[in-house]
């Protein structure tokens, strides 16, 4: 299992990562896990002991900005 | 001989409901679930309405549903009544639908003010939605009727679109007040007031015109278009006669469960609930967040009332709430409203990127911060 999350999307509500460690937030508040010119984040495969807080930060994106797909997705 | 599969039917079909849905079908509850929304659309997601509304890409965003054959969507589909002893509810069209477990999460309409003249527009649905937009387009003036969060992010949104902007707030001195203090409140009148924007305080509309509203102090506003924004009424009119407490809101128990009936759960808007974060006060939430976390609580109650291998518990969030407006981001934590008249500036400068906290009983009850989202997480922790 893999999240994946549209930068595009992404509005930097932040609720992600007050349910899922996986999502830091950067100095300013804004999601960590962008990158210059980086339209889409994949997570490296993750254990499936994650799912419900994955889940958890996907419900909680107002945006929608976060999926959860399988492994070799 | 294995037990058929419960019928579930979710009256709702906004986020509430969908979050429920997800919920019932993350239980590995044997059922099959029927989502009755009286909106001709699947659920969508309506902040957008009042933030993007004006924006040239602005498009209504469906959420995504989950993949299932046990979910049937029925769109245009109004619950006319309910008899929850018998656990039937009766459609408009005269259809009974039968059920076993029930989640109610019929939301809110727009209030409208029982005011002479033409209705005025609204926002509430995609539909309310288009209307503005359409009137927006060419209007050079625009009038809102009620200053709470809504209208002034309404105000926001039209402002950015060169139209000039009045506001009748009502009883409160400056917009917003009830839910952010004076200090706040204040200070966001002004940028509003540095935009243009003009306020009509200590005052109220006696009736609309063709061409604006006549206002209580003698004052006859003209506007290519006029916007109520006055508050809302929860849906609850289809429980009537079945003995629950609908007064402000269908009341639920602390795990949602509908106070007076079984098997019958409640979320997002339409319902209160005694929140125990607040010493069992009665709380009414309408934040998109409040709507997500409640449905999928109640999801879980109600399969946990039909069989589903989970215990109920009790619902107990950190109500938390955004706006989008003068080009800044608000994000309210806790319930501000209630240390409304006790409040403070804890960091910041009120002029620049503050935040506030708001006390009742001298207790932490709320935190507000303008344009501060590094701090967020530090201020959730204290409530």
């Amino acid at each position: 299992m893999r999240f994946v999350v549209d930068l595009r999307a992404c509005q930097d509500h932040g609720h992600c990562a007050f349910t899922s460690s996986a999502f830091p937030l950067d100095k300013r508040g804004k999601l960590g896990l962008r990158q210059e010119g980086l339209k889409e984040f994949r997570s490296e495969p993750l254990p499936e002991g994650m799912r419900d807080e994955l889940e958890e930060a996907m419900f909680a994106c107002p945006a929608q900005a976060i999926e959860l797909v399988a492994d070799d997705a | 001989m294995p037990e058929r599969p419960r019928f579930v039917a979710v009256v709702g079909a906004g986020l509430a409901g969908l979050r429920a849905v997800e919920s019932l079908l993350r239980s590995g509850l044997d059922c099959q679930i029927l989502v009755l929304g009286d909106e001709p659309h699947l659920p969508y997601s309506r902040p957008p309405l009042s933030k993007d509304l004006l924006a040239a890409d602005f498009e209504v965003t469906p959420f995504k549903l989950p993949v299932s054959d046990q979910v049937v969507w029925r769109t245009a589909s109004r619950v006319a009544s309910a008899d929850l002893g018998s656990r039937r509810l009766l459609l408009d069209d005269g259809t009974p639908v039968d059920y076993d477990g029930l989640v109610v999460a019929t939301g809110v309409r727009a209030r409208r003010l029982p005011l002479p003249g033409p209705e005025p527009l609204t926002l509430r649905t995609v539909e309310d939605a288009l209307a503005l937009k359409e009137r927006a387009v060419g209007a050079r003036t625009a009038l809102i009727v009620g200053g709470g969060v809504l209208g002034c992010e309404l105000a926001s949104m039209l402002t950015d679109a060169g139209i000039a902007v009045q506001v009748v707030v009502g009883p409160d001195e400056v917009p917003m007040q009830a839910v952010l203090g004076a200090t706040l409140a204040t200070e966001l009148r002004r940028r509003h007031e540095e935009r243009g924007t003009v306020f009509h305080t200590d005052c109220a509309v006696l009736g609309y015109t063709d061409s604006g509203a006549w206002l209580s102090d003698g004052t006859e506003v003209r506007a290519d278009l006029v916007v109520e924004t006055v508050g809302s009424v929860p849906n609850t009119e289809w429980l009537a006669g079945n003995g629950l407490d609908l007064a402000g809101g269908l009341l639920c128990a602390d795990d949602l469960g509908v106070e007076g009936a079984s098997r019958v759960v409640g979320c997002g808007d339409v319902i209160r609930f005694p929140s125990r974060r607040y010493d069992g006060r009665l709380v009414r939430v309408e934040h998109w967040t409040f709507a997500s976390e409640s449905g999928r609580h109640a999801g879980r109650t109600l399969a946990a009332q039909l069989g589903a291998d989970a215990p109920a518990t009790a619902f107990d969030p950190l109500p938390t709430f955004w706006t989008d407006q003068l080009g800044v981001r608000l994000q309210g934590l806790g319930l501000p409203g209630l240390g409304a008249a006790d409040h403070r500036v804890l960091d910041g400068a009120i002029a620049e990127a503050p935040v506030l906290g708001y006390h009742h009983q001298d207790a932490l009850v709320g935190v507000v911060l303008l344009d501060r989202p590094e701090a967020v997480g530090s201020y959730r922790a204290l409530l």
